[in-house]
């Protein structure tokens, strides 16, 4: 991880980052936040989730109204909303993997809306295409970052035995 | 996974539980230094816009480029109206005596209850020869009392309010009358009125009042007002009439019996942007000294990096220029656009002044009847894109007398200056009062940020 983010942020500079990982601050593109919260919650050990909320959180602070602390709190609760699912649901399944993407970012668009009482705007701001692109790439999104980040940093993975 | 790792999501969890209290009240509260990792992340995701140059047209915005990044409000049409309305309020009537000396407030000095200042620090005006002579006179705003001038050691004028004590000094004690505001045959409370303490709800209290039980809180009779009644003893330069606020009683009004009387200021000491000292009959010290209006701004040109969409319920601004702090001003023509939300290193995020969470001291001026110095909270905007404000400190009765009227910043430290637009109150919706809209800011408008010269 602290190999490759150097890469990351030249990446995410030179390509607007904020366009990609806030989706333009709510706007009609996917939830790249909620994804890497949901797979935070289902794959990645917990010393290792802890800095990327930090992170997450450090950058919609700057972006969005609320604080540091209040972005951290949001992010963190639906984390720690997330990670017994990784228990009730076999996580491998597209379709739960879709549908756990869909609850943390719906999650966090609603957690803020209700407390910041924005007009409760956030969750239109986002809309409906904004969220069928972030189910869309969490398939995507898994394998990816399997891929990227070293077996270290995840847990191990749990023994599925067929019937 | 160490033992300590596998318990970390519940000590996670317990910390959420214990944060949530200040969370949910507070979200919008930064932590220190919070403005340099908000910086950070600018800087690592817009390292091409932070290169950029900021092109400055200075002469849309007003600004004198031949001297310097200067900037004077004068020419703003409305800053015409909010000095026509001010020196109608602040300077002498024709039955009056003595003469008035008008005091502009550099800032704030302390934090009493409730983050209102236990003092102002006021500006000397050009040609004044002996500001040590105003000390102890008396100084008003509107037809409030707003407190006494003091000079510091340095030299330095100071607005101390009716309510806070200097040390060393026995509190000021008041002779007042308070009368309902309602049409009706009420009683006329005679009272001392002094500083109340500190765990008390409002910052004067009443020491003794004649008739000691008569009510005041039934809605045929509230509000009652407090004014100044002459005492040749205890303040014999302070006019009879003058406005020390609402009186607020409390105790059982079902039995109608008081247990105790306060007096609530009809001004937000925060917002006060000048003040008219009280000069004795015949002094010469108003001589030779010019009205404060003429100020230059010290500004700098900002540029948009970002904008938030539309959809989005609160607009944000990322701008880049000069080297503003959090919660300075940025104004164009005169009229104030936007506030930040946190600055750092010429970068900064600005809101619109209507942003929830946001205070902003104000001057609220009516189409009828005296300016008042409140303290107006952002309440987001409506459907419309109306900008919605709040002012706690305004009466519930007097809401519609604003209607049509306007608001003008107040004064609140260096960076953000007093007499900027902050809108016209188009209605007054069940204690919402709804600003006109602001005018339209697309990328590479010219807007200016920074505070007046101390």
């Amino acid at each position: 991880m602290i190999r490759i983010l150097p890469f990351l942020l030249l990446v995410l500079g030179a390509f607007r980052g904020e366009l990609f990982l806030l989706g333009r601050a709510l706007g009609p593109g996917p939830d790249i936040v909620g994804l890497i919260l949901c797979y935070a919650g289902l794959r990645l050990r917990p010393f290792t989730t802890l800095p990327v909320l930090f992170l997450l959180a450090l950058l919609r602070s700057a972006y969005l109204p609320g604080g540091l602390l209040f972005h951290f709190w949001v992010l963190a609760l639906v984390y720690l909303l997330l990670r017994p699912m990784g228990r009730f649901f076999v996580v491998e399944r597209l379709p739960i993997q879709m549908g756990l993407a869909l609850v943390a970012s719906m999650g966090i668009s609603a957690l803020t809306a209700l407390i910041l009482w924005e007009g409760v705007l956030f969750l239109p701001a986002r809309g409906v295409l904004g969220f069928a692109m972030t189910v869309a790439l969490a398939p995507g999104v898994f394998p990816l970052l399997d891929f990227l980040l070293p077996l270290r940093l995840r847990e191990a993975p749990r023994k599925v035995f067929a019937e | 996974m160490s033992r300590f790792e596998s318990r970390l999501p519940w000590l996670l969890a317990l910390a959420l539980v214990l944060s949530s209290p200040w969370v949910l009240r507070e979200p919008r509260r930064t932590l220190p230094y919070e403005d340099w990792a908000a910086f950070g992340v600018t800087l690592a995701l817009r390292p091409l816009g932070l290169g950029m140059e900021v092109l400055a047209r200075t002469q849309d915005a007003g600004m004198s480029p031949e001297a310097g990044m200067t900037y004077t409000l004068e020419r703003a049409p409305s800053f015409r109206r909010y000095v026509e309305v001010l020196e109608k309020a602040l300077l002498p009537r024709k039955k009056e005596r003595g003469e008035r000396l008008l005091l502009p407030v550099r800032g704030a000095l302390g934090r009493g209850a409730g983050g209102a200042p236990r003092a102002l620090r006021l500006v000397g005006p050009p040609g004044l020869s002996k500001p040590q002579a105003l000390s102890g006179l008396p100084a008003v705003f509107g037809e409030s009392y707003v407190g006494r001038i003091e000079s510091s050691s340095r030299g330095e004028l100071r607005l101390r309010f009716p309510w806070s004590t200097a040390k060393g000094r026995s509190p000021e004690r008041l002779i007042a009358q308070a009368r309902s505001q309602r049409p009706g045959d009420f009683p006329v409370l005679e009272m001392i009125v002094e500083p109340a303490g500190p765990k008390d709800p409002f910052p004067l209290r009443v020491a003794l009042a004649n008739p000691a039980q008569a009510q005041t809180w039934t809605p045929d009779r509230y509000p009652f007002w407090v004014r100044l009644a002459s005492s040749r003893e205890l303040h014999p330069d302070l006019p009879a009439g003058l406005l020390l606020g609402s009186l607020e009683d409390v105790g059982y009004p079902q039995t109608g019996f008081v247990l105790r009387r306060y007096v609530r200021p009809l001004f937000d000491p925060r917002a006060l942007p000048v003040v008219a000292v009280l000069l004795p009959q015949g002094s010469r010290l108003a001589e030779g000294v010019t009205l404060p209006w003429d100020q230059e701004l010290r500004t700098t040109p900002v540029e948009i990096l970002w904008r938030s969409p539309r959809r989005l319920g609160a607009l944000r601004f990322l701008l880049r220029g000069g080297s503003p702090r959090g919660g300075d001003a940025v104004f164009s023509g005169g009229k104030l656009l936007w506030v930040y939300d946190w600055a750092r290193e010429g970068v900064g995020m600005a809101v619109p002044a209507y942003a929830r969470g946001g205070r902003l001291p104000a001057l609220a001026i009516p189409l009828r009847g005296k300016p008042r110095a409140v303290l107006l909270r952002g309440a987001g905007r409506d459907a419309l894109g109306h900008g919605l404000f709040t002012a706690p400190s305004l009466p519930p009765g007097g809401w519609k007398l604003y209607e049509g009227g306007r608001f003008f910043t107040g004064v609140a430290g260096r960076g953000f200056p007093a007499g900027l637009l902050i809108g016209k109150v188009l209605a007054v919706r069940n204690g919402l009062f709804v600003l006109e809209k602001e005018p339209g800011a697309s990328r590479g408008l010219f807007v200016v940020a920074g505070g007046r010269e101390p």
